[in-house]
């Protein structure tokens, strides 16, 4: 089967030039061209390009196309093998990295998890009773899709080494601002959404990450972050009672 | 004794691959296709500009969320952003101004070269400075951005065209590197509906027909609420959902083939914005519809 390209082609090839852009086909000098007081037509003859040019933009094309390749094989969720990776990060990612071209299009949409649900950022002061919501969490829209994305990557981050803590302890000055005081508790709440068999009911929240964030006299920021409380086995006392 | 292998590729295969890379990339080509997407992606950038504009200085200003310091420890180490050196909101913003009025250049077909190239740095660093928020309609109008930059888009439906018209500058023709810009539009298309369906895959919702249900429960950044029906009709949830997943794939595999391509391509500027509305992912449906906008046959020369 005939593979195509897009709609735009203009007649097929019929000669080669050697320098740059040429005429292709001899045709006499209409009277568009010999006119340069109308120029704006499509109807000039198309131009090729010659076998230099057509050579480097070959080897253009093959180069980014096996990035292209690499980058959507290396960015998938699912990993990739050291030598994918390797071969990206060392020859492609510095240039396209700064491009945002390192994409891998792994856009599932949703895997229908938690991590996908709705998730809100709040904070306090310190051990006070109300939590604030921020504000830009309940507006719609791509904004809030944004801010949802911000938060998750919070969530996300707690689990990749190097980043623990790294987005929270920065968003110390702006809670800071909101909440009038250097000692506040902020929180990410996980809203659950209902199973589609079930009746639709609105659960509590789950908090995905809560931390203490405190300036310290010295200017310097103190994130303390609340670990989930886990059940551990009683332990057994010499006597046999616990 | 000599021997005579075969060698690995015929003679013929060989030649017949060369013939059809010549074709696809280096045939000339009118450049009327790309002024629609130029179109598109200059408005498509204003959108997603606008995304950003209410909490611009709340996430990147002095003070704000997501400080230079904290960004830079985040994202990859070879990644950087022309934002980063803006210290003051003034600044923030006016670097911010500058990248709409590119896009907005860029929608008009003003200084059309120039203007797609600065978008797509722009929206690149824009990205960098806070490359957490970003997302799939992000990913794929850089993409479509840098698309752009090889071809002529300013030559038709611009104000370039008209100036250059009234001067009578240069003339509009066929040419190569509006062809190398429309085979790179055809070619992200395909990839990016491919990558799609085998990230959707991964996952038993998709499988399962339920993958919709849990897009539409999100009500964060949500535009249409389907839960109800959805609830109502199992078969419903089904066929949306699943019916997304193999629209990817018949779209990533049918947009190469003679038959299919125009058909394809026609569906796809509504299919895609709807997905898009389903999925709450507006500007990455318009994104996908603007890829395939040259491959519809509505902006050709001959107007078939």
């Amino acid at each position: 089967m005939e593979i195509r390209g897009g709609s735009g082609a203009a007649p097929t090839l019929e000669a080669h030039s050697d320098a740059g852009e040429l005429p292709l086909r001899q045709t006499p000098p209409t009277a568009d061209l010999m006119m340069p007081s109308h120029p704006a037509t499509t109807r000039s003859e198309p131009v090729g390009w010659a076998e230099v040019p057509r050579a480097v933009a070959t080897v253009l094309l093959t180069v980014y196309l096996v990035g292209l390749g690499l980058t959507v094989v290396g960015n998938s969720g699912s990993g990739a093998s050291l030598l994918v990776a390797v071969i990206k990060g060392r020859l492609y990612s510095p240039w396209m990295v700064p491009a945002w071209l390192d994409l891998g299009f792994d856009h599932p949409i949703t895997y229908g998890q938690q991590t996908d649900a709705d998730h809100g950022l709040e904070f306090r002061v310190h051990g006070a009773e109300d939590w604030q919501t921020a504000l830009g969490t309940n507006t719609g829209g791509p904004r809030a899709a944004r801010w949802q994305r911000l938060l998750r990557a919070v969530v996300a981050s707690e689990q990749e080494p190097g980043r623990e803590g790294l987005l929270p302890a920065g968003f110390g000055a702006a809670v800071f601002a909101a909440c009038g005081s250097d000692d506040v508790d902020l929180r990410v709440v996980i809203r659950p959404r209902p199973e589609r068999q079930l009746p639709l009911a609105v659960s509590d929240p789950v908090v995905a990450y809560q931390a203490r964030l405190r300036q310290l006299s010295g200017g310097e920021l103190q994130l303390i972050k609340r670990e989930a409380r886990r059940e551990v086995a009683p332990v057994a006392a010499p006597g046999g009672t616990p | 004794m000599s021997q005579t292998a075969d060698p690995p590729v015929s003679p013929q295969a060989a030649g017949s691959l060369g013939r059809t890379w010549e074709a696809f990339w280096f045939t000339p080509a009118d450049s009327r296709p790309l002024a629609a997407v130029r179109l598109a992606a200059g408005t498509i950038g204003l959108l997603a500009c606008g995304s950003y504009a209410a909490d611009l200085a709340g996430w990147f200003g002095p003070g704000g969320l997501l400080p230079v310091e904290t960004v830079a420890a985040w994202r990859s180490p070879l990644a950087f952003s022309l934002f980063d050196a803006c210290t003051s909101v003034t600044a923030l913003w006016a670097a911010f101004v500058l990248l709409a009025a590119l896009f907005g250049m860029l929608a008009i077909g003003l200084l059309t070269p120039v203007a797609a190239l600065l978008a797509a740095v722009g929206w690149a660093a824009l990205l960098n400075r806070g490359p957490m928020l970003a997302g799939p309609a992000d990913d794929c109008l850089a993409v479509l951005l840098w698309c752009l930059v090889p071809g002529t888009a300013g030559e038709h439906l611009s104000v370039d065209a008209w100036l250059h018209e009234r001067l009578g500058w240069k003339v509009a023709r066929p040419r190569v590197r509006s062809r190398l810009s429309l085979g790179l539009l055809q070619l992200h298309a395909a990839v990016i509906a491919a990558a799609a369906v085998f990230a959707q895959l991964k996952g038993d919702v998709w499988w399962n027909g339920t993958g919709l249900w849990w897009v539409t429960t999100r009500e964060a950044g949500r535009l249409v609420d389907l839960t109800g029906p959805l609830l109502a009709s199992e078969y419903l949830c089904n066929l949306l959902s699943q019916g997304i997943v193999a629209w990817e794939l018949v779209f990533a595999i049918g947009v190469w083939f003679l038959p299919t391509q125009r058909l394809l391509a026609r569906l796809a500027v509504f299919v895609w914005p709807l997905i898009g509305l389903l999925i709450a992912e507006p500007l990455w449906g318009l994104a996908l519809a603007s890829l395939t906008l040259p491959l519809t046959g509505w902006f050709s020369a001959s107007g078939d």
